[in-house]
């Protein structure tokens, strides 16, 4: 376990990685951090700082200085802001003198110079004859290298005791599997569930919990990025936030403990914001302008191959996309240009949806009827901003055209199947019988409705009423809405939950059609008292509905607008 | 000579003459010894052919080849001399034996020859068959027959009599004697068995009669070409009774390429076969080869309008019922071009589609066809998309000869906007689709055409060729790849799919049903022993060699399988707006 800690820890970076998994870290150890990473404020050289006792002995300042991987001439001392000893000598002229807390005035000092690899021969005389020379009574140094910080993690986080040897195997099983990500997934899954099942513990077990998830998501990441392949790392990371959600949303309040779980759970979302967009930005981004790019880039053995991962990867843009909402919304009034900015981002997101669905025509034939799932989370992030509208029109048009067209002709029409073999053979029949069997359900037609009504798309919304009327009469057309159980299973997926209203009709005028869906949303308080609507985290709900999926529930577009525009008390990160 | 005979009368004594005639018959090369010898050995008095073969039982035939004996008695039947009586029942005998699929013909062929040595014979063997028609009815026509070699007036006059006068049987046999009997020696003759063909027509409503009707009439005005309006008259009437047994007798007619059947006739039995129902495979089957032989020579325009004309009325058919016709098409590039052109232009889905199923009949070895530009009466920019497009979707899963009609369509114009548009179809679906074959074919055009074909395909292909580098540009994403279950459980389900259709495969094959199959679980050669006639064992070596078939999909099909049933549909289905 030492070695792949030390791995890892040599393969992270500073900004957003190291300095991330540090603080939870040290206050595993028992330290108080009183200073975290934070970007565009001065540091004076200091990425994390703490205060407390180490191994039973005295308590100490301890001041971090953070760089990644192995300590060369380059990382020591050079121009370049990155450089350690420049940062070291801040610490010294500056941090202790101006910005030290008053509290820890006067106590002793501890400057750890901290990076996850090792000390490289050609740099350690000047870097002992450095620590020699500034060493005085109250101001010591400690080298915190990859294998000190291993150590620590291993005593601290991975001990026999902490992670049993159950959870140990699956956690290395799904770092040997990353290759194969569904394999990878399924190992960290057992080990998720296991983790985040917290009942009758401690509040102090809880916090471990939550740290072993995003220290093992942290993991988990360095090694995909080093193999190249980071399927498994996203996967993953959903999963990993969305069982640390179900430990965290049990802390909603201001105590140590509650602030401590925030803390970790802030960890386990920076590592997915990282993978996600490391895996967007690598893989994706990069191909959406390119005609039938994606598509080729599958390296499909058929046609369902395409249209499975396209239409997974589309979700993915957009709950990236719906991110960068959400973070406009919790940002104060004042902060304007940061506000813009990440509109901005989730515009781009969403010009990449456009362009992706643009180049890739599997995007307008939804094989499987949960792909409703997919489309709708797109298009929450297209409907964000108003010029998306002829976008969503057109798409939506396309792809109703193209399903009734598929369903008529008997092509690879929509259909409730979910095993990637039947999906294959489907339709394996032409006959009435299978048609009705594979089509019994649907909650693509009625999302397809609904944004046509929301939106005024009149005569797509006639279409799919006359679809209705003549091909679809067997086909329960529903709307799924979170219920009383669904708080409690909805992160994990531990069970089924919510209700389903049946036999909607398109075939009715839009007010009735609408007005029938939004009496269930307004009749139910479920879905305000999803602990992440309540605490202002809706695309941790977004992502639960992707990750497991579960329809998005229709309560995001009712009236008044959302997403909800003022946070309440967010345990955010 | 004498050895044939003494061993057949040795096997006569014996009490093995069946056996002794059969292997003296497999023995006879020049054949003819062996129907002399029993001739000789009849006449002589040494057997009596007639009783031996009136003797032959199906029991008896057990372990001897009733064929090889019927056919050597039938050899010697008109050598023989016998009381007529007798060869008669020994005749009505064999065939009754020998029926229903049997070498009664053969037999009743013996018999003519026999009553055709002797004036008084047919007169007599009439006289028996009508005093005993159940017994005799076979030996009608023979006996009539063999009466037109002596007299034929005088036996055409006999069948008309019973045509008139007979039972409905006698009536049936009679009216297929009038098409058989041997040419009249008056003019009057003709008139007199059109008179009582077009009186039975007039009467009878019986199947098989109005069928022999048809099959006399058309034969009989060969020796009157004066009366032939009024033959062709009296077939038009029979045949639009739409009698199903006419229809069939007029396609074997058309079948038969009769010398001298006048292009009247031809036509007339080619319009009447138009009522013929879609189910009647075998008349089908007639009317296919007649019209396979019309697509050879001058009379191609009447066997593409009959087919086009009988697949738009009967609408639960494909070309392919024309099977013979249809490789007629395939072996003639010019007039699959021609046809292509006119079918895509005006023609229905079912012939256009017949054009795709010739073309894909290739099977990878693609013939270089073009438009036929004479089948194009305008060339106007709606005309030549509509071609390509049709071009396109019907010949999707024949690329490169889609490519060859696009690159041909682009000869026709000088319109920049035509050429434009046909060159983005040759660039999508076209090369898209099949990066390999056409690409490989459009790059080889580009070095032959020249003008604006040559710039538009030029265009095409560095559009292609772009669009080829982006993607190539793409690195290597596993992120991406369906997972190893996926594409195991793929894996399986094409294998499974391979095992199905080589298994249904070899259930279809002549050939696997005949053969004895051993399956060779190691190894590339298969080594036997087999006894020789010298006793001694033969080494037998069959080396094994691997047979190897591959088919290129449309790439399109697996990034956009609906859209692309849907651009095919949509191609397929535009009408042409005049």
């Amino acid at each position: 376990m030492k070695l792949i800690l030390k791995e890892y820890l040599a393969s992270l970076k500073e900004r957003g990685e190291l300095d991330a998994i540090l603080p939870d870290l040290l206050s595993q150890l028992g330290l108080n951090v009183f200073s975290r990473p934070a970007r565009g404020t001065r540091q004076d050289g200091v990425d994390v700082g703490a205060f407390g006792s180490l191994n039973s002995g005295p308590e100490k300042v301890y001041l971090f200085s953070i760089k990644s991987g192995d300590l060369t001439r380059i990382t020591w001392n050079t121009d370049s802001p990155q450089s350690l000893r420049p940062s070291l000598d801040e610490i010294r002229d500056a941090y202790i003198l101006n910005r030290l807390p008053s509290e820890y005035q006067g106590k002793d000092i501890v400057i750890c110079l901290c990076f996850g690899g090792d000390v490289q021969e050609p740099v350690r005389p000047a870097l002992e004859g450095y620590i020699k020379q500034n060493t005085t009574q109250s101001v010591s140094y400690e080298q915190w290298n990859g294998d000190k910080l291993a150590a620590l993690i291993e005593d601290s986080f991975l001990r026999e005791d902490l992670l049993p040897s159950e959870a140990r195997s699956r956690f290395r099983k799904s770092l040997a599997m990353l290759d194969q990500p569904d394999i990878s997934y399924k190992h960290f899954s057992i080990l998720m569930r296991s983790l985040s099942k917290t009942d009758g513990l401690t509040e102090a077990q809880h916090l471990l919990a939550i740290r072993q998830i995003a220290l093992c998501l942290w993991i988990l990441f360095s090694w995909a990025r080093k193999s190249g392949d980071l399927e498994a790392a996203y996967v993953t990371a959903e999963l990993a936030m969305l069982h640390a959600w179900e430990i965290a949303r049990g802390y909603p309040g201001k105590s140590k403990t509650a602030e401590a779980i925030r803390s970790a759970f802030t960890s386990t979302h920076s590592a997915y914001d990282q993978i996600s967009t490391d895996y967007l930005s690598s893989y994706i981004l990069p191909h959406v302008d390119k005609f039938h790019g994606l598509s080729s880039a599958v390296r499909a053995a058929n046609s369902v191959d395409i249209n499975l991962k396209l239409f997974d990867v589309l979700s993915r843009l957009a709950v990236r996309g719906l991110w960068h909402v959400w973070q406009a919304y919790t940002l104060p009034v004042d902060q304007a240009a940061l506000k813009q900015e990440q509109f901005d981002s989730a515009d781009e997101y969403a010009f990449a949806i456009r362009r992706m669905i643009a180049n890739n025509p599997a995007l307008l034939s939804p094989i499987k009827d949960d792909q409703t799932i997919d489309i709708t989370i797109a298009l929450f992030l297209l409907s964000q901003n108003a010029g998306n509208q002829l976008d969503m029109e057109v798409w939506l048009g396309e792809i109703f055209n193209r399903c009734a067209f598929a369903y008529t002709s008997n092509g690879k029409y929509p259909c409730i199947l979910r095993t990637y073999g039947e999906l294959l053979d489907h339709p394996t029949r032409g006959d009435d019988d299978y048609r009705q069997e594979v089509t019994a359900g649907s909650i693509l037609y009625p999302a397809i409705g609904f944004w046509a009504a929301m939106r005024s798309f009149d005569a797509l919304y006639a279409d799919i009423g006359k679809f209705e009327k003549q091909c679809m009469k067997h086909c329960n057309f529903q709307f799924w809405y979170p219920d009383q159980d669904s708080e409690e299973r909805f992160y994990t997926n531990s069970d089924t939950h919510g209700a389903v209203v049946s036999n909607v009709s398109v075939n009715q005028p839009k007010a009735d059609f609408l007005a029938q869906i939004f009496a269930e949303v307004e009749g139910s308080p479920h879905f305000k008292d999803l602990s992440a609507i309540k605490y202002f985290l809706w695309p941790i709900v977004v992502m639960a509905c992707r990750h497991h999926r579960v329809p998005l529930p229709i309560d995001f577009f009712a009236k008044p607008a959302s997403p909800p525009t003022a946070p309440v008390s967010p345990p955010s990160p | 000579m004498d050895d044939l005979k003494a061993q057949l009368f040795e096997a006569y004594q014996r009490g093995d003459f069946f056996k002794g005639v059969e292997t003296a018959r497999r023995a006879d090369v020049a054949d003819g010894g062996v129907a002399t010898a029993l001739a000789t050995l009849h006449n002589d008095g040494q057997i009596d052919l007639v009783a031996c073969f009136q003797g032959l039982q199906k029991e008896t035939t057990a372990g001897i080849s009733f064929y090889l004996n019927a056919s050597a008695f039938s050899s010697a039947l008109p050598s023989l001399i016998a009381p007529i009586g007798q060869v008669m029942d020994c005749v009505a005998h064999l065939c009754a034996l020998s029926a229903p699929s049997g070498p009664a013909g053969l037999v009743l062929e013996g018999f003519a020859g026999f009553c055709a040595k002797d004036p008084a014979r047919p007169l007599e063997s009439l006289e028996r068959i009508e005093a005993n028609w159940e017994k005799y009815s076979e030996l009608l026509l023979p006996a009539l027959h063999a009466g037109s070699q002596i007299d034929p007036d005088k036996y055409y006059g006999e069948s008309i009599r019973l045509l008139d006068s007979g039972s409905p049987d006698i009536k049936r046999r009679a009216a297929v004697a009038l098409g058989a009997l041997n040419a009249p020696k008056t003019a009057g003759v003709v008139d007199a068995v059109l008179s009582a063909l077009e009186r039975a027509a007039r009467s009878e409503q019986d199947e098989s009669l109005l069928a022999s009707i048809v099959r006399s009439a058309v034969r009989i005005r060969q020796y009157d070409l004066g009366q032939e309006s009024r033959a062709v008259t009296l077939i038009d009437q029979v045949l639009a009774t739409g009698s199903e047994e006419a229809l069939h007798a007029a396609s074997e007619l058309l079948a038969s390429r009769q010398a001298g059947m006048p292009n009247s006739v031809r036509h007339l039995l080619l319009d009447h076969l138009q009522q013929l129902k879609s189910d009647r495979l075998a008349t089908l089957g007639h009317v296919d080869f007649a019209l396979s032989q019309m697509l050879k020579g001058p009379e191609r325009e009447n066997a593409i309008g009959f087919m086009e004309t009988y697949l738009h009325a009967h609408a639960d058919l494909k070309l392919k019922v024309f099977d013979n016709a249809t490789h007629e098409i395939a072996a003639d590039l010019k007039l699959l071009g021609t046809l292509l052109t006119r079918w895509f232009l005006h023609g229905e889905h079912v012939l256009r589609e017949g054009i795709a199923n010739i073309i894909g009949g290739f099977h990878g070895n693609w013939p270089h066809i073009e438009i036929d530009p004479a089948e194009i009466p305008v060339t106007d920019h709606r005309t030549l998309i509509f071609l390509a497009r049709k071009a396109v979707a019907y010949l999707i899963l024949a690329p490169v000869v889609a490519a060859d009609i696009l690159i041909s369509l682009m000869k026709q114009t000088d319109d920049d906007r035509v050429l434009e548009e046909i060159g983005s179809l040759l660039y999508d679906p076209l090369l898209i689709s099949y990066p390999g074959s056409v690409s490989e074919h459009a790059t080889q055009q580009i070095t032959i055409q020249t003008g604006k074909a040559q710039a538009t395909l030029v265009a095409a292909h560095k559009t292609f060729q772009a669009y080829l580098n982006c993607l190539t540009a793409i690195p290597d994403t596993p992120a991406l790849y369906p997972s190893d279950e996926q594409r195991e459980v793929d894996w399986r389900r094409n294998s499974r799919m391979m095992a199905d259709s080589f298994k249904n495969a070899q259930k279809q094959s002549v050939f696997f049903n005949i053969i004895h199959k051993s399956v060779l679980l190691y190894g590339n050669r298969s080594v036997y022993h087999v006894r020789g006639q010298d006793g001694k064992n033969q080494r037998v070596e069959t080396p094994m060699k691997a047979h190897r078939t591959s088919t290129e999909l449309p790439r399109i099909a697996q990034i956009d399988p609906v859209g692309f049933d849907y651009f095919l549909y949509a191609f397929k289905m535009e009408p042409f707006v005049k």
